[in-house]
Order: structure tokens, then C-alpha cells, then sequence
């Protein structure tokens, strides 16, 4: 549970925001930038997975603690088995990768619990 | 006549500019997608003791779902804000190399559009721009029109989405499982990025970084297990270039 006021938070978010721009804005309006994105380029390619996939361990890591009877076997089993069969639908049918596994596996977690 | 019509149906035939009809005909099927991520996202914001307008203010000024999505999470957890910031600037980062890439086409652009198109820069921004054809991207007011038919499209799914998932999320019954949406729609935008070794290793290591610094690091974990993953990933990639560099020089 947050300890922010809805003004913090909205904060919070629009530092985000403003820091997003940065970034994307950065090497285009000093162009001299350019140097050091392509030198980051290596780090960067590693940033989404290792990201989300830390988010996703917390997120789980929280739920398996507030429901620890049901959550472990009953929360991972059917997201790994649902984005594993979204994914193989997105190729069937040329679906969206995200989407498709995003939405089978919002399903078969929701059925399981 | 000719002259009549044209001039009558000017605002029309601006709006469908060859730019612009190109930008309809290329994102329609990604705002297909876009749109029950969106409304993930929303119920993700229902779903976290967080203020909604602050939680649906990040569509608009962030422009970015993986990185509003993990916002929102951490902020429903009680993260302090430099972990929120940094954790989506981290996400986010990958935003700076696509700039890097694009901005040969924002040389040539007026400075308003220097200043605030970079803004609406995502990867399907990337992808769709650089996707046409040279000639069309070095054409200024054609990229122009383009890039910002294709903002202003993604922009009038996303943010009535966003919404909608968030009005939505009281009215959807107890039985529905809500608290879901979050880690679905990461497992989502995870796996379909897993196509290379070094990207695994990165996933495992976050994954089990976060796991295992959550008791020492509270809500840092998270970040601390990402740079621990992005370095794995980075040395996964050098020892396979390295390995590739040995191989062609020993086969010569």
C-alpha cells in the first residue's frame, strides 16, 4: 500500500514522463549524443527482459505472499502455461506475440484461481 | 471545376494526404493490439490502491505501456519514488537509441516538431517509420504527417482505453480475476522478447535477482536485479561474439 498522495503520485508519474522525453529527445536535440546511445546500444537490448521479468518475480513473489496456500503452483503454472500457448497461437494465426500471451495467459490464471 | 472541387474538399484532401492515408493503413492493426493492453493497464490501475487520474496520467505523459504499467504496479506497492522513476527510465531506455536512429528525420523539421514529436516515439513508432521507404522518411512534411497521423491515432485508442479499463475495473465482479491483469500483461511483453540466448539469461537473472534481493533490498530489488539482469546479458553477448570472432579467424 502507498503512502503518496494522489498529488505525489502524479508527481511521481510526470517525473517519469518528463525523464521518458529526456530520453527519447536527448539525441535528437544534441545530436552530438549520438555517440554514446550507440554505445549503450549493447546494455539497452538487455534492459526489457531483465525489467520485466524482475517485475514479474516481484508481482508474483507478492501474491504468492498474501495467498501463499494458492499462489505458487496455482498463479505460475498456468501464466507460464498460458503465455506459452498464446505465444504458439500468435504464430498459428500471426496474432500479436504480447497480446496473444498477455490474454491466454489473464485467462488460464484467472481459471485456475 | 477541378479547381472548385480542390479547393472545397481542401481540409479533406489534406487529411488524406498520401502520408496520411499511409499512416491509417499501417497502424489500424496495431491499434487492434494496443487496445485491450490499454484496457489491462487501466484495470491494473483499478486493481492498485493508487489514485486513478494520477495512474491514467501516465498515458498521456508517459506514452508508454511497459514502463506506465510497472509505474503503476510499484506505486500500488509502496515503492519510493526514485525506484518508480528509475525503474521506468530503465524500460525506457531503449527510447534513446531509437531517437539516436530516427533523428536523421528530425534534422530537417521545424523546432516544435524537434521539441515534441521525440515524445510519441515507441516501438511501434520505429517500427512503422522505419518500415517505409527511404525516399518517403527523407521527405520532411512527409514524415511529418506520417509520424504525426500515426501519434494521433495510437493516442485516440490509448488514452480512452486506459479509461475505460479503469472505470471498468470497480464495476467487474469480485469473481473476476483483476489482480491478474498486471502479471499477465508483463508475461505477455516478456516472452515474446525472448528470442535470444542472451535475453534469457537476462530474464532469468532479473527474474531471480528480484526474488532473491526482495528480503535485503525492499522495493530497490527490482532495479538492482535488472542491472544485475542487463549485465548478464551483456557478457552472454560478448563471449558469443567472442566465440564467433575465434571461430572465423581459426577457419581461415
Amino acid at each position: 500500500m502507498t503512502d503518496m498522495t494522489a498529488w505525489q503520485q502524479f508527481g511521481v508519474i510526470a517525473a517519469l514522463g518528463a525523464g521518458s522525453w529526456g530520453l527519447r529527445a536527448g539525441f535528437i536535440v544534441l545530436p552530438a549524443g549520438r555517440g554514446a546511445a550507440a554505445f549503450m546500444e549493447r546494455w539497452l537490448t538487455h534492459a526489457r527482459p531483465a525489467i520485466l521479468a524482475a517485475l514479474l518475480a516481484s508481482v508474483l513473489s507478492r501474491t504468492a505472499t498474501a495467498d501463499p496456500a494458492g499462489a505458487s503452483m496455482a498463479t505460475w503454472l498456468p501464466l507460464i502455461a498460458g503465455v506459452a500457448a498464446g505465444m504458439l497461437a500468435a504464430r498459428r494465426w500471426g496474432l500479436s506475440g504480447s497480446l496473444a500471451a498477455g490474454l491466454v495467459a489473464y485467462v488460464l490464471a484467472g481459471l485456475a484461481v | 471545376m477541378a479547381t472548385l472541387s480542390t479547393a472545397t474538399a481542401s481540409p479533406v484532401v489534406r487529411a488524406l494526404s498520401p502520408a496520411a492515408t499511409a499512416a491509417l493503413r499501417d497502424v489500424w492493426p496495431i491499434l487492434l493490439t494496443l487496445f485491450p493492453f490499454a484496457v489491462a493497464i487501466g484495470a491494473a490501475i483499478a486493481a492498485a490502491p493508487i489514485s486513478g487520474l494520477a495512474g491514467w496520467s501516465g498515458g498521456p505523459l508517459v506514452w508508454a505501456g511497459s514502463a506506465h504499467l510497472a509505474a503503476v504496479t510499484l506505486l500500488g506497492a509502496g515503492a519510493s519514488w526514485i525506484t518508480v522513476v528509475t525503474t521506468g527510465l530503465a524500460i525506457n531506455a531503449r527510447f534513446a537509441v531509437y531517437g539516436a536512429a530516427l533523428s536523421p528525420y528530425f534534422q530537417a523539421q521545424p523546432r516544435w516538431f524537434r521539441w515534441i514529436a521525440p515524445h510519441f516515439i515507441v516501438d511501434q513508432m520505429f517500427a512503422l517509420v522505419l518500415a517505409r521507404p527511404a525516399e518517403e522518411r527523407d521527405d520532411p512534411r512527409w514524415f511529418r504527417t506520417y509520424y504525426l497521423t500515426v501519434a494521433l491515432l495510437i493516442g485516440a485508442v490509448w488514452m480512452p482505453s486506459i479509461a475505460a479499463g479503469i472505470l471498468a475495473g470497480p464495476v467487474i465482479p469480485e469473481s473476476w480475476p483483476v489482480e491478474f491483469a498486471a502479471p499477465a500483461a508483463l508475461a505477455g511483453l516478456l516472452a515474446p522478447g525472448l528470442k535470444t540466448r542472451s535475453a534469457v539469461v537476462a530474464a532469468i537473472v532479473g527474474a531471480a535477482g528480484s526474488l532473491a534481493l526482495e528480503d535485503i533490498a525492499g522495493s530497490y530489488a527490482v532495479i538492482l536485479a535488472a542491472v544485475l539482469g542487463m549485465a548478464a546479458g551483456t557478457v552472454v553477448t560478448r563471449v558469443g561474439d567472442h566465440r564467433g570472432t575465434r571461430e572465423s579467424e581459426g577457419s581461415r
